[in-house]
């Protein structure tokens, strides 16, 4: 049997399951604890940023004087990236529109996010190749250990635990699908990395060795609060656009996505204030613009001649087009296709069609 | 309008049933189809290609839910679709990435049309799907029916990406199992 005859014989599952399964979704945990914290947090650097301001001589640039001479705070704004299909691209860094990082507020940390100079990088940082060359496990035992990594931080059944351990900026299989192999990569937050601690990962996994690590800025619990955060905010604002959201763990960021509608400045400046450093919060705003399909955009491109454009060797030429995360959110995570996939206007418009039987195999 | 209404209107050959059942449905099925496929454009166009082929089925059929009916033919249109334009792997939404995962549970040889009992597959897949927690049966549909992502998965089951991945593996091994031991050849 193919792999597509499977797929194709899935579709035939009990139609109440298929219904059940369209129809169940489940909420994150709303953990007090953790809002709290963030509430603080928020609070603090709330505090932090407005001391400048009020200490500073002459006009401060976050804060401007009304006619009778109030201070008034204007709250740095979120930055996004925006998707308007078929049309174009843009982030708000270095857009007038909406002031990137929060009225043109410089935000440390935003574009390239300064190391802490007592920070002492970690052996991984140089050399990616011992990664790769690290020896792999069968998916199964790699799994196994991600298994016992959950257990030993507090995780029951297979279940992720409530709270994770302070250093912990979360753990994935990098699997080689094809061999059926894998290996389990454990992200340690900045500054937690210590030899020791390397250790008794890797003894908590299992013992074997085969695990990787790589550094993190984030914990997963904080990035899970942020979770909770963006609910808060939400809840509070009465937001009602349409909106996913949730934590990328291989790239250390939650990735917020707006379907339909542009997020109001309250909304973005609350995220702001979420996310000091405009970093571990992505906002994404997917746009309905008008869609002008072209035959190219439905059909894909026209088909190259081999002998003029011969087709290049796996390997030689990696898809530059595959998800990996640029800050700034220029790049769509989750498969989503970058920009210059979208059709774009000006095309010559055709009707949209395809065949509806596959081909002939 | 409830599903009936609809059906009502479909048997009564009124052009309002398309535009009542892509009211209510519209949205869900356009996510099946983007799924798939990864194109909004091309989606909107599947979804009106099942409309039609429900319009076609419409009567004879007297569908018990609309909403998995057409969920249905728009997952297979869309397939259809999907491998009609991708002859390049271009494009294709999650299709690509789940086929690669079900490589697990089939050998990839060459199983005769005559050879397959479908209404006994069905059966069996059943079975598996009806021995697994409702937590992990609403995963594995999510990702091998309506195609979510990962990414999606784990928002929607407030899970992490790796714990998506490896509970997804141990089904796709379970299934491989469970089929075998129901006497089919993967």
């Amino acid at each position: 049997m193919k792999n597509h005859e499977l797929l194709d014989l899935l579709g035939e599952a009990s139609e109440d399951y298929v219904r059940a399964a369209g129809e169940n979704v489940a909420r994150p945990k709303f953990r007090w604890k953790t809002i709290a914290a963030c509430a603080a947090c928020a609070a603090l650097v709330l505090g932090a940023s407005l001391l400048p301001s009020l200490t500073m001589e002459g006009p401060a640039p976050k804060s401007t004087q009304d006619p009778v001479g109030t201070l008034v705070h204007q709250p740095g704004l979120h930055d996004y990236a925006l998707f308007e299909e078929g049309r174009s691209i843009m982030t708000t860094e270095g857009d007038a529109k909406v002031p990137a990082g929060g009225g043109g507020i410089d935000v440390p940390g935003r574009d390239a996010p300064m190391p802490d100079p007592d920070f002492v990088q970690p052996p991984w940082g140089d050399a990616p190749d011992e990664l790769v060359r690290a020896p792999a496990l069968s998916t199964e035992e790699a799994s196994a250990q991600y298994d016992r990594l959950l257990q030993r931080m507090g995780g029951v059944g297979g279940r992720e635990p409530d709270t994770y351990p302070d250093w912990f900026g979360g753990a994935w299989l990098d699997s080689d699908w094809p061999d059926n192999v894998s290996r389990l990569t454990v992200a340690i937050v900045d500054g937690f990395h210590t030899p020791a601690l390397e250790e008794d990962v890797k003894n908590w996994c299992g013992g074997t060795g085969d695990v990787l690590f790589t550094g993190a800025k984030y914990s997963q619990n904080y990035l899970n609060g942020l979770m909770d955060g963006i609910s808060r905010i939400f809840e509070e604002q009465n937001v009602r656009i349409s909106s996913v959201y949730g934590v990328y763990v291989m790239d250390n960021y939650l990735g917020l996505d707006f379907f339909g509608a542009v997020p109001t400045d309250e909304t973005l400046a609350a995220l702001a204030e979420l996310d000091p450093e405009g970093d571990a919060i992505r906002v994404q705003v997917f746009h309905s613009g008008s869609i002008q399909l072209t035959e190219e955009s439905v059909k894909g491109p026209a088909p190259v001649d081999p002998e003029t454009h011969p087709t290049p060797v796996d390997g030689d030429a990696p898809d530059a087009r595959v998800s990996a995360p640029v800050p700034g959110g220029t790049v769509i995570p989750g498969g989503a296709r970058p920009a210059e996939d979208l059709p774009q206007a000006g095309e010559e418009g055709r009707p949209a069609h395809y065949g509806l039987l596959p081909p002939d195999e | 309008m409830d599903d009936n209404a609809i059906i009502e209107l479909f048997f009564a050959r009124d052009e309002g049933a398309v535009e009542a059942a892509q009211r209510e449905y519209g949205a869900y099925c356009a996510s099946i189809a983007h799924n798939i496929l990864g194109d909004r454009g091309a989606a909107e166009e599947c979804v009106n290609d099942a409309w039609l082929k429900c319009w076609q089925a419409i009567p004879p059929q007297r569908p018990r839910s609309l909403k998995s009916f057409a969920g249905r033919i728009v997952r297979n249109l869309a397939l259809s679709a999907c491998r009609a334009r991708t002859a390049q792997k271009r494009g294709g939404g999650q299709v690509w990435l789940a086929l690669d995962e079900l490589d697990e549970v089939v050998s990839g040889g060459e199983t005769p049309e005559d050879a397959l009992d479908r209404a006994a597959f069905r059966a069996a897949l059943d079975g598996f799907l009806a021995g697994l927690e409702p937590r992990n049966r609403n995963l594995f549909l999510r990702r091998y029916w309506y195609l979510d992502s990962v990414e999606a998965l784990a928002r929607r089951f407030a899970m992490s990406q790796t714990q998506v991945t490896t509970t997804l593996h141990r089904l796709r091994g379970k299934l491989r199992v469970h089929l075998q031991q129901e006497g089919f050849e993967l």
